[in-house]
C-alpha cells in the first residue's frame, strides 16, 4: 500500500460527523436562517449546550456580565460566531490538533479557519456571480480540516519542504505535500467531507481551494472564495505554520470577485476585527 | 523576562529592566521597532495596513493599526518613557509578507513597508536593519535589556537582525 492510498484509508477510520455538527451545517446553508434556528439546534443538544455556555463566559470573550441562556449568547455575540464556536467544540479534538506536520501551535488550525471563513463571508459579497455568504463561511471554516490528518505523515518533512519551496523544486506547500505523499491537505480534506457525506459542492470547492480553476464551473467561484479567504488569513497572521504564505494566488480570481485594494483592506480590517470579538488577537498564544 | 505581547494594531514602548516585547506571526503586517540607546528605551508596534483612510474610526481608536497613526502613536509612546526625540533613534523593520504570487493588490505587505519608510523618512527617520517581503510569516521580540531583535519562523528557526 502506498503512502497516499494509507492516508486516504485513514481518512475512513475517522468517526462520523456528530448529528448536532450536521444540523448546524445545515442550518448555516440556509441563508434565511435566524437566531432561533440556531439557537434551537443547539438547544436540543444539552452537552453542546452547557460548553458552549462555559467558553462564551470564558475570560476571552470578555463579556461585561455572565450570560446564562443560549438566547443571550446568540443576542451578543451573533448567530455565526456561535455557530462558530458551537462547530469547533463538535470538531474540537480534530480542531484542536496541534499541526506538528506543520510545525504549528495548538489552536493554530482553528484560527485559521475562522479567519478564513470570516475572509470567505466578506469575500462572497463582491463575488461576480451571486454567492450566498453563509455557505462561504462554511466552506472557509471546513477548508483546511485535511492538514489535521495529514500533519502526522509530515513529521519530519518540514525543514526538507521548505528547502524544495526556497530552491523552486515545487510551487506550493500544497505541491510539496504531493510531491512527497502523494496527495495533499486538500485532496485529504474533501475526502474527509465525502466521508462525512457532506454536499458534493462542498467537497468539490474544499478539493480545489488551491487550484480553483479545477473545481467544475458550477462551484469554481465558490472555490476561488476559498482559495482567496485563505490567502486573507494567512496574510493577517494566521496561518497554520511552516506552511503559511507557502502557497500561489491564482490570478484568474478577478473574473470571479470584483476585489479592489481599498476593498481588499476593509475585508482585512474586517476580519480582524470579528475575529477580536471572539477573544484577545492572541488567543492561546503564550509568551515566553 | 516578561515578554509583553502585542496583538494587531497594539503600540507599546518600555524602558523596564527584564520586560521585552514581541508580536506573533506578522504575515504582511510590519513590526516597527524603534530603539533609543541614550535612555533605553524600546517600542513596536504591529501595524496591519498602511493608511489609516480606509477607516477613519479604527484609526483613532486604535492609532497602531495603520502606518500613517501608528508610527507618530508609537513616537509618543517613546517620548513618555523617557525618549526627548527622534534624534538618534534607531529603527528596525520586520514583516511584510505575501504570498507566492506578482499581484500587486495583494500585496499589502510590500505597501506597509513602503508607507512605513516615508512616514519614518517624514520623521528625520530611516531604517538601520530590516528583515521584510518574501513569503515567510515571521515572530518578532525585542528585550530592553540587550535590544536584541530575534526574529522566528515556524520549520525555519531563529535568526537575529
Amino acid at each position: 500500500m502506498n503512502k497516499a492510498e494509507e492516508i486516504i484509508r485513514s481518512v475512513r477510520q475517522v468517526p462520523v460527523l456528530p448529528a448536532t455538527a450536521v444540523r448546524l451545517l445545515e442550518t448555516m446553508r440556509n441563508s434565511r436562517h435566524d437566531a432561533l434556528d440556531v439557537t434551537r439546534v443547539v438547544a436540543s443538544d444539552p452537552g453542546l449546550t452547557v460548553n458552549l455556555l462555559k467558553v462564551v463566559n470564558s475570560p476571552v470573550f470578555g463579556l461585561r456580565s455572565e450570560v446564562l441562556t443560549l438566547e443571550r449568547a446568540v443576542q451578543y455575540l451573533g448567530d455565526r460566531v456561535v455557530i462558530g464556536v458551537a462547530l469547533s467544540l463538535e470538531l474540537g479534538e480534530m480542531y484542536g490538533t496541534a499541526l506538528t506536520g506543520y510545525s504549528g501551535e495548538p489552536g493554530g488550525l482553528l484560527r485559521h479557519s475562522l479567519t478564513t471563513a470570516l475572509a470567505c463571508r466578506e469575500l462572497a459579497a463582491r463575488s461576480r456571480t451571486e454567492l450566498a455568504g453563509e455557505e462561504a463561511f462554511t466552506a472557509g471554516l471546513l477548508h483546511d480540516l485535511g492538514k489535521a490528518l495529514l500533519s502526522e505523515y509530515l513529521r519530519g518533512e518540514t525543514q526538507g519542504i521548505l528547502h524544495d519551496l526556497d530552491i523552486g523544486r515545487a510551487r506550493g506547500f500544497d505541491a510539496a505535500e504531493e510531491q512527497r505523499l502523494g496527495t495533499d491537505h486538500a485532496a485529504v480534506g474533501a475526502a474527509l467531507l465525502a466521508h462525512w457525506r457532506l454536499p458534493r459542492r462542498l467537497v468539490d470547492v474544499i478539493r480545489h481551494h488551491h487550484a480553483p480553476g479545477g473545481a467544475d464551473m458550477e462551484n469554481r467561484g465558490m472555490a476561488y472564495i476559498v482559495h482567496l479567504g485563505d490567502i486573507v488569513s494567512m496574510m493577517g497572521g494566521y496561518g497554520t505554520g511552516a506552511d503559511s504564505l507557502q502557497y500561489a494566488l491564482d490570478e484568474r480570481y478577478e473574473e470571479w470577485i470584483d476585489v479592489s485594494v481599498q476593498g481588499l483592506e476593509e475585508i482585512v480590517l474586517k476580519v480582524t476585527q470579528e475575529f477580536e470579538r471572539f477573544g484577545t488577537p492572541n488567543t492561546g498564544r503564550t509568551s515566553s | 523576562m516578561k515578554a509583553i505581547v502585542l496583538g494587531v494594531g497594539d503600540v507599546v514602548a518600555t524602558n523596564t529592566p527584564g520586560e521585552s516585547l514581541k508580536t506573533y506571526a506578522l504575515g504582511s503586517c510590519v513590526a516597527v521597532i524603534l530603539m533609543d540607546p541614550r535612555t533605553r528605551t524600546i517600542g513596536m508596534a504591529h501595524i496591519a495596513l498602511p493608511d489609516s483612510g480606509v477607516n477613519a474610526d479604527k484609526a483613532s481608536r486604535r492609532p497602531g493599526y495603520f502606518a500613517d497613526t501608528g508610527i507618530p502613536a508609537l513616537l509618543r509612546a517613546m517620548v513618555d518613557r523617557g525618549c526627548s526625540n527622534s534624534r538618534g533613534v534607531m529603527a528596525k523593520l520586520v514583516g511584510g509578507a505575501k504570498v507566492m504570487d506578482q499581484n500587486s493588490i495583494f500585496n499589502i505587505g510590500k505597501r506597509n513597508v513602503l508607507t512605513v519608510k516615508r512616514i519614518l523618512w517624514e520623521h528625520g527617520m530611516g531604517s538601520t536593519a530590516e528583515d521584510v517581503g518574501g513569503t515567510i510569516s515571521r515572530t518578532v521580540s525585542v528585550d530592553v535589556e540587550s535590544g536584541r531583535v530575534v526574529i522566528a519562523s515556524a520549520g525555519r528557526g531563529t535568526w537575529e537582525i
